[in-house]
């Protein structure tokens, strides 16, 4: 389904359609902007990331529409996140996922990159974007690395 | 011979014959086939040795812009006087004969929206003119509505480069200047 850039409130310019990556783990919730308004965004410079090419920074995001007609705007505006949340059993794995990403353009470009966390490291796979995933591993601290991708700074 | 309507006098007709209207001698300059945000009534006083302009009322974020007719003295593109249109002026400034129109926002520095809605503050669109290429801030974006330059001989060149009504987004990543996105509708 398309969207009309230049519409009144949803999508407004391109740079609407885009995002920086956040994540959450555990307890620990980077997934949101701290402004979060129709035209003003921005992300704190912990938790979150960007693309390393050369550009915006940002990748496509998506909207969580409830029925084809639904209109895009910040109430349904998705924020992808890299989720990992450590599991007790089996031992030493983890659940990992990428929520919320636009597919069509993040897992060709993000599948097969090392994500770097405390307590070791995994690659992302595409069934990642579909559903959590469990890989080896414990995690200690947040995510520090991703390939591809720069820490918000 | 055939009569016309001019500058400053019409004819009304009727079933008792034509009247010459001259209710309207000094109309405002014509202004059909301006678009949003257009740069009009360029002018060069050479008493003052100043220049000037006025910009055709347009929006950013369904906002009207204000432009600085008197220093300090902001007034949105849209006046109206007793009910008339009265379209405000602004200086152009320049360096070295050159001059850059920018369209200025920023986020309100209380409840963030962008760009601010408070008219009597800085962030409130406003457009400016200067002599230099302008940078984009945490608090305020510029978006160039038309440059040009002014010659020797009070000769005023216009570009326009925005030839709509506008849409803007502003993003910031971190500790990074904030980035501000336009879109034409």
């Amino acid at each position: 389904m398309g969207f009309v850039i230049g519409d009144i409130e949803g999508v407004s310019t391109w740079a609407t359609l885009r995002r920086a990556i956040g994540q959450v783990y555990d307890t620990y919730n980077y997934s949101q902007p701290t402004v979060r308004l129709d035209h003003n965004i921005e992300y704190p410079d912990e938790g979150r990331f960007r693309s390393a090419s050369p550009g915006s920074g940002l990748v496509k995001g998506a909207f969580t529409l409830s029925s084809p007609s639904a209109q895009p705007g910040l109430g349904n505006r998705a924020e992808p996140t890299m989720l990992v949340f450590y599991l007790s059993s089996p031992p030493s794995s983890i659940e990992v996922g990428m929520q919320t990403f636009d597919i069509i353009t993040c897992d060709p470009q993000l599948s097969g990159e090392t994500v770097t966390h405390g307590g070791g490291t995994y690659a992302i796979d595409p069934p990642m974007f579909v559903s959590l995933q469990v890989v080896s591993g414990t995690i200690v601290t947040p995510i520090t690395a991703v390939g591809k991708l720069d820490p918000i700074t | 011979m055939k009569i016309q309507p001019g500058v400053g006098y019409t004819f009304d007709s009727s079933d008792k014959g034509f009247t010459l209207d001259t209710s309207d001698p000094f109309p405002s300059p014509d202004t059909r086939g301006l678009h949003p945000l257009q740069i009009y009534g360029l002018r060069y006083d050479t008493a003052t040795n100043t220049a000037f302009y006025k910009v055709y009322p347009g929006t950013i974020n369904n906002l009207v812009p204000q432009i600085e007719e008197d220093p300090s003295l902001w007034v949105k593109l849209d006046r109206v006087t007793s009910g008339v249109p009265d379209p405000p002026e602004g200086v152009i400034t320049t360096s070295a004969g050159l001059y850059y129109i920018y369209l200025r926002t920023g986020p309100d520095a209380t409840t963030n929206d962008f760009p601010s809605s408070d008219d009597t503050s800085a962030r409130y669109p406003r457009i400016i003119s200067v002599g230099t290429v302008q940078t984009d801030t945490n608090t305020e974006g510029y978006i160039l509505l038309a440059h040009g330059s002014i010659s020797g001989s009070n000769v005023i060149t216009n570009y326009q480069d925005v030839s709509s009504s506008l849409w803007a987004d502003r993003i910031k990543l971190g500790t990074a200047t904030a980035q501000y996105y336009y879109a034409r509708i």
